[in-house]
């Protein structure tokens, strides 16, 4: 074999444009195993799944990921071994991957294989699960809610912690690199970016609790408003501040811990976690007076208190956690329990388990879970507590796959495996009629009739006189009644 | 779980709905929402798409369609719910108003030979006509036509100055119209004329009536034999006519003609046109029965069966051609032919009449089942028509969905679902099933379905591992739309929903 031709970043092999990509090469000649080189330049912004891969023990295929300088480190991939990785490339950019050889090196042919997939870009429909990225960078992944694998992300969306949907689709994101608080609308383009909270820094906004009506309002709260204290502003779909409520805790108050916030349906009252960590209770607030109430429930003792979602029916879902042990509790109006959730054998090791109401609302909700492998997403119906869904996908912290070196992972895309979870949700009313076909998929072996009309895996539907909008199949399930002995 | 023995399922057979949750065996799911069944397994079912869109007129607010396929195109009629009636041809595409009937809120439908005809009806049983439409764009009407009438044209006939063979004595004349579907009117004018024939002479014919209606385009003349003056009574209308040869006018201006014909070719009678109604009353349904189309039910008697002429679809004998079943309060709903015999149901009782060669109303007719019947969509269309297959035909009732091959099969077809299909019939005081629910075969895919509108819901059967009730896989599928109406076409046998929104 002649030595590789792609041993420089001046020689480096171009993956090109178009994807799947998919090459291999041997990397060893004469006993000498080279360090060889991939460029990418990007062809429209694309977020990119890498797949260099050698040999478990005999060749370990050690990468780095350089900017176009040839000398700074893209993302901190830099001497990772044998594991498939998601970058955005934007439109231009040049990147380059230096695939260095570890390992025993015993082996010949030393082979190195090379994959590369554009992530899908499908529509985003009712129901699709929205998981931000905590690193920056990183862009949103819009999970679906059946396979629990991406179907498109969004780039340039911002980092954080705190994000949540309204009905009429948009999608309002406490951004942790600065102190804004941004507005996505339902096809995920940048409203705006409202600079509620002037003056305080990302420290006390971007970690800043986010909550909903649900319907057309966000709530964004600054750790401290200036007093020490904590705030809240009402904030609509433009981006126009409407409202601010506060002090949320007469004074007090303190700086750490998860927080949870959310508003009702018909913005009279905000309920919200205590902070500091255990031992707090779930409060209210006067939204019409702007004053503290009694509090909605005390704490449930040990544990800490995460999310808090209300429900179109009124009622109120709290997220509590102590270790592995995570409750939700279903709380009336008036602070009655009516329903207690119990979610065992989850890991939140990772980071603290995270709610959100499902597209159903108040039908179903969804817990996410975190393991640092997996993202685990559990639908659970309200009525009854049985699960309607429980998917765990090998995430992808930082775009790295979280799970172990193999030549055959399990998924090329996955989502972070912190942040919060968020579905995504739209009108679901159609105001007109219309004549829909059922599409059908054949067997592939069918020689027979084609359907001219291919199988679609979500319903479009009209919502107005020629305009359609896709939305989830709804709540695909199957129940498998357990025999007894 | 400790100590528990695995169970292996190699096969997924669907939603069980029969007691209790812990009675559901252990291959079958106690719930199953929108999927479907692949070889040894399920998956998501595939979505749903704008089948017409743009959209226009006759695909928005659809309460109910057929698929209406012709000689050139596959097409569908669609009701609104304004009462207006469209042809719609999606490869076109195009949608026509074809017909208005404001109060109507169903309507029932068959075809053939390129025409639809259309029986709509309401829940309050107002009074409509049948329509044919045929098929070409052209406005629908009422099946039937108005006879001639002296104001079109006031018959005259007179001995021919020319030699011809008309024999000797009185004949009667008289002309029947020719409607673009074929039909034939009742005899007119109002006036019959007579003319004494010498024996050697043609007849010639004046002031033949001309139709104000465009849709008449031909006449016929029809005359009788020879009657012997000296025992003729003067009633014209009380001697048989008979289509005279050489009399057809294929046009509808021609206002004279001469005929000559012996008496012995006076062979084709006209007789059966003197009772003939010149409309119809509509139905709750419309069906098929030896070659003979019939209009079940009719308002303020929902209890009566028309049967048109044999091969004559608008002719329906207003004295003879009626038969009917005990009037116990519930009109009747549906009807089919299977095995030579035509099957007539109310949602709870069957009936079963035979044609005896003789006119309708001789015919033998015999209660079948008191207890089950049909729905007014409730019998399976197979394709593009209620059909049979060679073993059964399939219903649905207030008891399930059922095989009838003139007994009513039991356990029932949906034995698994027994009580899923029970809660569905507590809907709307059993509305829903008795009047809304539709039964569609997709015999390609080997599928069923059942609409239930107002539980957003498509029942389902795959029917692919055998087309019986231990073998059917169900499950339900939903959406996030109605699906009002529902009808198979094409080829390919593609599913289509109309929804109202």
């Amino acid at each position: 074999m002649p030595i590789p031709s792609n041993i420089s970043f001046a020689t480096a092999t171009d993956i090109g444009s178009t994807f799947p990509y998919s090459t291999s090469q041997q990397i060893d000649d004469s006993g000498t195993y080279y360090t060889v080189y991939y460029k990418i330049t990007g062809s429209g912004s694309k977020y990119l799944s890498f797949f260099f891969f050698g040999s478990l023990t005999d060749y370990i295929a050690e990468f780095t990921v350089y900017e176009s300088d040839q000398t700074t480190v893209y993302l901190g991939f830099t001497a990772i071994d044998n594991l498939p990785f998601t970058i955005p490339v934007p439109n231009g950019n040049t990147y380059y991957i230096k695939i260095v050889p570890t390992g025993t090196l015993a082996l010949s042919p030393a082979t190195l294989t090379v994959s590369v997939e554009a992530a899908p870009t499908t529509t985003v429909v009712i129901g699709n699960i929205l998981i931000p990225d905590d690193t920056a960078e990183f862009p949103l992944a819009v999970v679906d809610e059946i396979s629990g694998l991406p179907i498109r992300y969004v780039l340039n969306f911002p980092s954080g912690e705190y994000g949540c949907t309204t009905s009429s689709g948009y999608t309002g994101m406490a951004n942790q690199a600065d102190d804004e608080f941004w507005i996505y609308d339902s096809a995920f383009a940048l409203v705006i970016a409202v600079d509620a909270w002037p003056g305080e820094g990302a420290a006390q906004v971007g970690q800043g609790w986010v909550g909903s009506n649900h319907v057309d309002k966000f709530y964004f709260a600054t750790w401290d408003d200036g007093t020490g204290d904590t705030a809240v502003k009402q904030i609509n779909t433009a981006g126009t501040v409407l409202a601010t409520f506060g002090p949320l805790f007469g004074g007090g108050g303190d700086s750490t811990g998860y927080f949870g916030m959310d508003a009702s349906h018909d913005d009279t009252i905000l309920y919200y976690t205590g902070r500091g960590g255990t031992n707090g209770p779930v409060r209210r607030f006067d939204l019409v007076n702007n004053l503290p109430l009694s509090n909605l429930v005390a704490a449930v003792a040990t544990y800490s208190t995460v999310d808090i979602k209300t429900l179109s029916d009124g009622t109120i879902l709290v997220m509590y956690y102590k270790g592995n042990d995570v409750l939700v509790k279903q709380y009336s109006a008036a602070g009655a329990v009516l329903n207690t959730y119990t979610f065992t054998g989850v890991n939140t090791s990772a980071s603290p388990p995270r709610l959100d109401i499902g597209a159903d609302d108040p039908i179903s909700f969804w817990g996410f879970f975190k393991d640092n492998v997996h993202t685990n997403y559990q639908q659970v119906k309200i009525s009854d507590g049985s699960i309607l869904t429980n998917l765990s996908p090998v995430s992808y912290e930082g775009g790295l796959y979280a799970g172990t070196v193999t030549a055959t992972p399990l998924n090329r895309f996955g989502a972070s495996g912190s942040c919060p979870i968020m579905i995504f949700n739209l009108p679901s009313t159609v105001t007109e009629g219309g004549l829909y076909i059922q599409t059908t998929q054949l067997p592939l072996s069918s020689g027979g009739v084609n359907p001219t009309t291919p199988a679609r895996t979500n319903d479009e539907l009209f919502t107005g006189l020629d305009t359609t909008a896709e939305t989830a199949i709804p709540q695909p399930q199957v129940i498998i009644y357990p025999a007894g002995d | 779980m400790r100590g528990h023995d695995p169970i292996l399922i190699e096969e997924f057979n669907g939603l069980w709905k029969r007691g209790d949750a812990d009675s559901t065996p252990p291959d079958h799911f106690s719930e199953a929402i929108n999927i479907e069944f692949i070889e040894s397994g399920f998956q998501t079912r595939q979505g749903i798409e704008p089948f017409y869109n743009p959209q226009d007129a006759g695909t928005l607010g659809i309460v109910r369609m057929y698929t209406f396929n012709t000689s050139t195109d596959d097409g569908l009629i669609t009701l609104d719910t304004n009462g207006d009636f469209y042809h719609v041809i999606p490869a076109i595409p195009s949608s026509t108003l074809i017909l208005s009937v404001p109060t109507c809120d169903d309507f029932a439908m068959v075809y053939a030979n390129d025409r639809a005809y259309i029986s709509p009806f309401n829940i309050g049983g107002s009074s409509f006509f049948v329509y044919v439409y045929n098929g070409d764009g052209t406005p629908a009407r009422k099946i039937g036509g108005v006879p001639p009438v002296d104001a079109d044209g006031a018959l005259a006939a007179a001995n021919s100055a020319t030699t011809g063979t008309v024999e000797a004595g009185i004949h009667i004349f008289g002309v029947v119209y020719e409607t673009d579907s074929g039909f034939l009117t009742q005899i007119g004018p109002d006036t019959l004329p007579t003319v004494t024939a010498p024996g050697n002479k043609k007849v010639d014919l004046s002031n033949i009536p001309v139709s104000p209606s465009g849709f008449v385009v031909a006449r016929h003349i029809v005359a009788s034999k020879a009657i012997d003056p000296t025992l003729y009574t003067g009633n014209t209308r009380g001697y048989e006519l008979f289509f005279v040869p050489g009399g057809d006018i294929n046009d509808n201006t021609t206002t004279t003609l001469t005929v000559d014909f012996f008496d012995s070719e006076l062979l084709d009678s006209a007789a059966y046109l003197l009772e003939i109604a010149s409309q119809v009353l509509n139905g709750n349904n419309l069906a098929w029965y030896h070659n003979r189309m019939v209009v079940i039910g009719a308002p303020g008697d929902s209890c009566i069966m028309k049967f048109s002429q044999p091969g004559e679809y608008e002719t329906f004998n207003e004295v003879d051609g009626i038969l009917s079943v005990q009037n116990d309060g519930l009109g009747l709903t549906n009807g089919i032919e299977y095995r030579d015999v035509f099957y007539a149901f109310k949602i709870n009782e069957t009936f079963a009449a035979t044609d005896n060669g003789d006119v309708p109303s001789s015919w033998p007719l015999i209660t079948i089942d008191e207890g089950l019947g049909a729905g007014l969509h409730g019998v399976m269309f197979l394709d593009t028509r209620q059909g049979a297959s060679v073993e059964f035909v399939m219903v649905h009732n207030y008891a399930g969905i059922y095989q009838f091959n003139g007994l009513f099969q039991k356990p029932d077809f949906s034995y698994k679902i027994r009580d899923l299909w029970l809660s569905y019939t507590n809907i709307d005081n059993g509305q829903e099933v008795a009047r809304k629910c539709e039964f569609y075969n997709d015999a390609i895919r080997q599928r069923l379905f059942i609409n239930i509108p107002s539980q957003n819901t498509i029942l389902f059967g795959d029917y692919a591992n055998g087309l019986t009730p231990e073998k059917i896989r169900w499950a339900k599928w939903t959406y996030n739309t109605e699906p009002t109406t529902i009808t198979i076409l094409g080829r390919e046998a593609n599913l289509l929903i109309g929804s109202i929104g």
